[in-house]
């Protein structure tokens, strides 16, 4: 199959991002928790080589499709190739604003220890990470699981951000920090819906099933 | 991607005999070495003409008529003083129909190398093998090198006259519709010879196919009424020509 060698190019630049776009992310939270910015020169690094890279990979794909006409599996896994190099790049859009809103944030003293913002991290970046294995494996039972931990990431975003509503309420001189780090809850939360949708590529390219928009136990018990 | 030149067509016309319209006007552009090249376009458009002009096949028609240049390897193969046993060693061709001799499988592999004055036993058996190797049917007859090749299917026959052309060492190998008279699983593998085949050798072909001109090459050019419309690389050619015809051509809208 002439189109194989392709299809394996285009896997790996999309690992290569991917993993890219993973560190840019826990370099960006990085500097909020340890409220040190020699982590942030990293992402804007990373944030222009990825910028590049979803170009030249959207290329390499739609020309792989107009010339070797894919069709069942191989089709799947083209049109997912794109929306997977489309969401990767956004994950790094997200990461960059996170890098941004840290800049700010340890420009003044901290607000108070993190301790769910460390947790949340943890989760998205598992989320994504695994994301990336499943993407890696075609394995679509971790894929699922990727997909069931999304409701954690939203309920902790959900903690945060009234533990942030106290201390603005404590001392109006909190807010300008406080509503940065609810931008950065925002970021992380996006992230997590990023990692979800790679997931469910995944799970397309494999099964050819559609998941978007659709819980998951629905589609246990349509299995019956 | 970095690319030599291995061939150069620089202002070509072509006449065939007793016309005064040429077949081919002003065709410029570079065969890259290690590179698959197609030539695609409309019947008649005049890309089997070019691609028998990079071994000078229209002189085996007296009055046929070259102007320009065709360079392979900065030298000009449309000299007058040009050796044309030596230019079609270099330059190889595989037709559109197999075209086994009737002769063994071995003989019609071992053809061109005693030609070529090669007699020794040894030599002639390790190159046979080492060409049909390399067109992947030395599996398939190893064990019956002294049959008629005529018994072999059209497929095998193709990959046999393949193997002949490959056995002299040519430089550059050209195709013309090599598979239009295979079926699918024989094209196929046909198409997946030509791309290994390029690691040794610079190919040019010409297919009415245009999606095996998209598998298979790494440069297309577009040709149209005699002219070559547009050349690029096939990732571009198939996803954002530059001419309106090539654009129409390619999405199907000739004819």
């Amino acid at each position: 199959m002439l189109i194989k060698p392709r299809l394996e190019e285009i896997r790996d630049r999309l690992m290569e991002m991917a993993d890219m776009a993973a560190e840019m992310v826990e370099n960006a939270v990085e500097a909020i928790v340890q409220h040190d910015p020699k982590y942030l020169p990293k992402v804007d690094e990373l944030e222009e080589k990825i910028d590049k890279m979803e170009v030249e990979n959207e290329s390499l794909i739609i020309s792989t499709i107009a010339r070797y006409q894919p069709e069942a599996k191989y089709l799947r896994i083209l049109v997912m190739d794109l929306f997977v190099n489309r969401d990767l790049e956004r994950i790094g859009d997200h990461a960059e604003n996170i890098k941004e809103n840290a800049e700010r944030i340890i420009q003044r003293p901290k607000l108070k220890e993190y301790v769910d913002l460390p947790i949340m991290t943890e989760i998205t970046l598992g989320m994504l990470k695994d994301a990336i294995r499943s993407l890696s494996e075609l394995d679509t039972e971790l894929a699922r699981d990727v997909i069931k931990r999304d409701d954690k990431v939203d309920a902790l975003q959900d903690q945060i951000i009234r533990e942030l509503y106290t201390y603005m309420v404590e001392d109006p001189s909190n807010i300008k920090v406080a509503l940065r780090l609810i931008t950065v809850t925002n970021n992380l939360e996006r992230i997590a819906d990023l990692s979800t949708n790679l997931a469910e590529e995944v799970i397309y390219m494999k099964e050819g099933k559609m998941l978007r928009h659709q819980e998951l136990d629905v589609e246990e018990g349509a299995e019956g | 991607m970095s690319e030599n030149l291995k061939m150069q067509v620089k202002n070509f016309y072509f006449y065939y005999a007793g016309s005064k319209e040429p077949a081919l006007k002003n065709i410029n552009m570079p065969i890259y070495e290690n590179r698959v090249t197609a030539l695609i376009g409309p019947s008649g458009c005049g890309k089997t003409t070019l691609l028998r002009s990079f071994n000078r096949m229209h002189d085996l028609y007296p009055g046929n008529r070259y102007e320009g240049e065709i360079l392979l390897d900065g030298e000009n193969i449309l000299r007058e003083d040009i050796d044309l046993i030596d230019l079609r060693s270099r330059v190889g061709m595989v037709f559109q129909k197999p075209t086994p001799f009737p002769m063994s499988i071995f003989d019609n592999v071992a053809y061109g190398l005693k030609i070529r004055g090669i007699k020794d036993k040894t030599e002639l058996s390790e190159r046979v093998e080492k060409a049909l190797k390399q067109a992947a049917l030395w599996d398939e007859v190893k064990d019956r090198l002294n049959e008629p090749a005529s018994g072999m299917s059209g497929g095998q026959q193709q990959r046999l006259v393949i193997a002949r052309a490959l056995a002299v060492e040519p430089e550059v190998l050209l195709f013309d519709e090599p598979t239009s008279a295979l079926d699918p699983i024989s094209t196929a593998k046909i198409e997946e010879l030509v791309v290994q085949l390029k690691e040794n050798v610079t190919i040019v072909i010409v297919t009415h196919n245009m999606q095996q001109a998209a598998r298979v090459s790494d440069y297309t050019g577009f040709m149209y009424m005699g002219e070559l419309i547009e050349f690029d690389k096939t990732d571009i050619i198939f996803t954002s020509p530059k001419e309106k015809l090539t654009e129409q051509y390619i999405s199907g809208k000739f004819g």
